[in-house]
């Protein structure tokens, strides 16, 4: 996408300027959007992005800007306002480029610079809406959405470093209404994967409407939820979320090296119930929060967090590594040109263990079984968390007793990590985006259902 | 190519498509500079160029965008926004207009150049949040920084119009976090001026501040100063 005889020149002028590194991230990524409403298609959006972002690292000190242009001269002048307050005789010379091509572990085929194949996606989340409303006719509304994008970059840097990658995401979800003339309720289902829309081959519409339908007939006609501490049993696949948010932003060194993290000190030590083991995996082929190469251009890893409650790895990217003295992990991930790298996760989830469901709902006298979880907030650093429950039942003497609605998950992450003391067998991700210093990243979320022996619960009751 | 060929490239494939439409490029570049405890925490130096593409087919309106300016990208604007029409629902009102007015603001006035250096700037930018956090009672300045863009956008259409205007905006602010919460110091807002220190007068961050409970306003500029945003 770009020259190498211009990267190497504008690279060489960082350089000379007295920088110790300098890196060009080169992005062109195409975007199709479709959403419907009513039956019917509401929206067909796209657009092409396109930019170059610029680093400079004078000692600790890092300096980024970004441009949608490829004149050698802009970059230039983009260079020099950066270094505008650390001009200084040159320190290193540019390292030759020596080119290489990533391992392909995640193959797409239908992409989007091939076909945007709208009639077909169309028909996927028409499917899915008919399927949805066939389930109920309490079912009063339903919104779909399809997105795909293709992002192709290329990386160089000072060390001599020039790869390229091609990245290809693609999402589909329904969200359902349900109405009984008083009271509306949703649910929502969704599929993802770092993949084409061969994507349609593995997913089934039918399935994707009756879920969303499901869960919102269910919290349709949910109780109130009781409060206090109690223990919760928390489903697979998005339930991982806590997890996320709580504890995995804790672990990258844009925390840790700040020493903002609660577990900056704490390598080695026992941070979990032994029944926890945690990965950050970006090796995982097609899965959502996969990636071949980081957007620093080191190879993806599968990333050991937590082994047996203890802590083995933070996720280190290029400055994280300088910063804090640990090894880099292929974490350095950003949205897009116009944002700096940083530490971010993958695919974050917490191992299978061997508990079998029913052993964790019949081991509580009083508690809540959070099927779905949904959004939440969480205080950087310490981890303290609150998480709204999407679909939730109440347990009482063993068994599952009716569903509850607006229930809330409150705690901290250390604290929970402490409480886990049962993980089952249904291990499963579920797509997300996170957000953070270097915006918007796609990544896996994921679990098996597990068992927290104590939590504090929010509820109307 | 010069951006008024694309323009001309653009809006011909849209009319061999039978369709009208209208094209925005927006181009600018921005300097934004944030300090935090007598450093720079933010230095950002960006510059843009996007076309945004509007079509009208059989009644039918479809949008694309492009931050990429060659030709294949150029020609997948318009496809894309084509093809977004054709699943779009007829909406009868939406138009393009029969202008083809010839339009154009004065550089010399709205994008003047700018004298100050960067290096200036930032030294704005360090002694806005040096002077209001040596102040009593002031733990710190969380909020502060001194920007400076320019931006230029196009408009052409089907019909002939052919519209441009650039403009410069320059952009300073500080909030203190005073002892008994969060009041806002200071928020300074200066535009269409192409000397950003000649007025931008660090005293403006030196008045003394009142006791905590007193709930602090931003003030008004200097007359002369004023006078700039009418």
């Amino acid at each position: 996408m770009l020259q190498v005889t211009k990267a190497e020149d504008v690279i060489d002028h960082g350089l000379s300027l007295g920088a110790d590194f300098a890196e060009l991230f080169v992005e062109r990524s195409l975007t199709n959007a479709i959403s419907t409403l009513s039956s019917q298609v509401q929206s067909v959006e796209s657009g092409i992005d396109f930019g170059i972002g610029v680093r400079l690292v004078f000692g600790s000190k890092v300096l980024y800007g970004y441009t949608n242009k490829t004149e050698a001269e802009e970059l230039k002048r983009i260079m020099g306002e950066l270094a505008a307050m650390d001009l200084r005789d040159p320190r290193v010379s540019l390292q030759a480029f020596d080119y290489s091509a990533p391992v392909e572990h995640h193959p797409a085929h239908r992409i989007l610079s091939a076909d945007a194949d709208v009639d077909s996606k169309v028909a996927y989340l028409m499917a899915a809406d008919a399927a949805a409303r066939a389930s109920s006719n309490l079912i009063s509304q339903t919104r779909g959405a399809c997105r795909q994008k293709e992002q192709r970059i290329e990386i160089f840097n000072s060390e001599g470093l020039h790869t390229t990658d091609a990245r290809n995401y693609v999402r589909a979800t329904l969200t359902a209404i349900a109405s009984d003339g008083q009271d509306q309720a949703t649910g929502m289902w969704s599929d993802g994967g770092l993949l084409g829309w061969e994507i349609k081959e593995q997913v089934d519409p039918k399935k994707t409407g009756d879920e969303a339908a499901r869960q919102a007939l269910v919290n349709l006609r949910a109780k109130a939820c009781p409060s206090g501490r109690m223990p919760v049993v928390i489903g697979n696949g998005f339930g991982g979320v806590i997890f996320h948010e709580a504890c995995g932003h804790l672990l990258e060194t844009t925390s840790v090296a700040k020493k903002a993290s609660v577990f900056h000190d704490k390598m080695g030590e026992m941070i979990a119930n032994e029944a926890v083991s945690a990965v950050d995996d970006g090796t995982m082929a097609n899965e959502w929060g996969s990636i071949n190469i980081d957007d620093e251009g080191m190879q993806t890893q599968n990333t050991q967090l937590i082994k047996d409650g203890r802590l083995t790895s933070f996720l280190v990217d290029r400055l994280g590594a300088e910063q804090t003295g640990f090894e880099r992990t292929g974490s350095g991930r950003r949205e897009s040109y116009k944002y700096a790298p940083a530490s971010r996760m993958r695919n974050t989830f917490i191992e299978a263990g061997d508990a079998e469901f029913d052993d964790m709902i019949s081991s509580i006298d009083r508690g809540i079984y959070a099927a779905q979880m949904g959004g939440g907030s969480v205080q950087p650093g310490t981890g303290e968390f609150n998480f709204a429950v999407t679909e939730g039942y109440y347990i009482e003497n063993g068994k599952i007793q009716y569903p509850v609605k607006a229930a809330t998950l409150i705690s901290t992450g250390p604290a929970v990590l402490k409480e886990i003391s049962m993980v089952g067998k249904d291990f499963s991700l579920a797509c997300g985006m996170c957000g953070s210093v270097s915006g918007a990243v796609p990544t896996s979320v994921g679990q098996a259902t597990l068992k927290v022996d104590e939590i504090l619960v929010g509820g109307q009751a | 190519m010069s951006i008024v060929s694309q323009a001309e490239q653009i809006l011909d494939r849209v009319r061999a498509a039978g369709a009208e439409g209208d094209l925005i490029i927006d181009q600018g570049e921005a300097l934004s500079l944030k300090a935090k405890d007598g450093a720079l925490e933010e230095h950002k130096v960006t510059s843009s160029q996007v076309f945004g593409l509007r079509v009208i087919k059989d009644n039918r309106v479809g949008t694309a965008y492009s931050e990429a300016a060659d030709g294949e990208s150029l020609v997948a604007l318009v496809d894309q926004a084509l093809l977004n029409a054709s699943y779009a629902a007829v909406e009868a009102h939406e138009k393009i207009l029969a202008n083809a007015l010839k339009l154009e603001t004065q550089d010399a006035q709205l994008s003047p150049i700018d004298q100050a250096t960067v290096a200036e700037k930032i030294e704005l930018a360090l002694t806005i949040e040096a002077r209001l956090a040596a102040k009593p009672m002031v733990k710190n300045v969380p909020y502060n920084g001194v920007q400076d863009s320019v931006g230029e956008r196009r408009v052409y259409s089907t019909t002939g119009l052919e519209a441009r205007s650039k403009a410069r905006m320059m952009h300073c602010y500080a909030y203190a976090l005073i002892e008994s919460g969060i009041r806002m110091r200071w928020k300074a807002l200066a535009r269409r001026r192409g000397d950003l220190l000649s007025w931008i007068r660090i005293a403006w961050w030196t008045k003394p501040i009142k006791t905590p409970s007193t709930s602090y306003r931003a003030r008004r500029f200097p007359a002369e100063v004023r006078r700039h945003f009418r």
